[in-house]
């Protein structure tokens, strides 16, 4: 699972899986959920994220992670 | 056109059907247009080779291209 953040948008889009969307639904106001050829999630898009997503924190519990890694981008 | 980080990094990414002639045809041409609450435009119109209407929102300038997606949820602009 990887989380895409673009804060000059405030952007978030949630890549569940690598796989391409094929067809997309609007579930709530800016939030976005995609599908792909089997009709399985794969991926969630969030407008305005940070009025949706407390974005400060991340917590997980029991997941069977083996990697982690947190990437800063220095856009000036 | 001119576009956003996210929409070149994210969304052509992840939707490889959207191909970008079709979101500028949509801004230029819309079959529907609606103003978002925070500013932002949403463009629709029906695409062909989809099947289905395209969706594409700008940032508050109306031109700069930021998302765009297949909205099965779209019904013509009617409730």
């Amino acid at each position: 699972m990887k989380f895409h953040y673009y804060p000059e948008t405030d952007s978030l889009y949630i890549d569940l899986s690598e796989k391409p969307s094929v067809d997309s639904t609007e579930v709530a106001p800016g939030v976005v959920l995609d599908f792909d050829a089997e009709g399985r999630l794969v991926g969630i898009d969030v407008d305005r994220a940070s009025q949706i997503v407390d974005l400060s924190r991340i917590e997980a519990s029991e997941l069977p992670v083996t990697s982690f890694s947190l990437r800063k981008v220095d856009h000036r | 056109m001119k576009i956003t980080r996210y929409f070149e990094e994210q969304v052509l990414r992840k939707r490889l059907s959207i191909r970008r002639e079709w979101c500028q045809r949509a801004v230029r041409h819309p079959e529907h247009r609606e103003t978002q609450a925070d500013g932002r435009v949403r463009y629709w119109i029906f695409v062909t080779e989809l099947q289905k209407y395209l969706r594409v929102v700008t940032l508050e300038d109306g031109e700069t291209v930021h998302n765009a997606f297949p909205d099965r949820g779209f019904r013509g602009g009617k409730p």
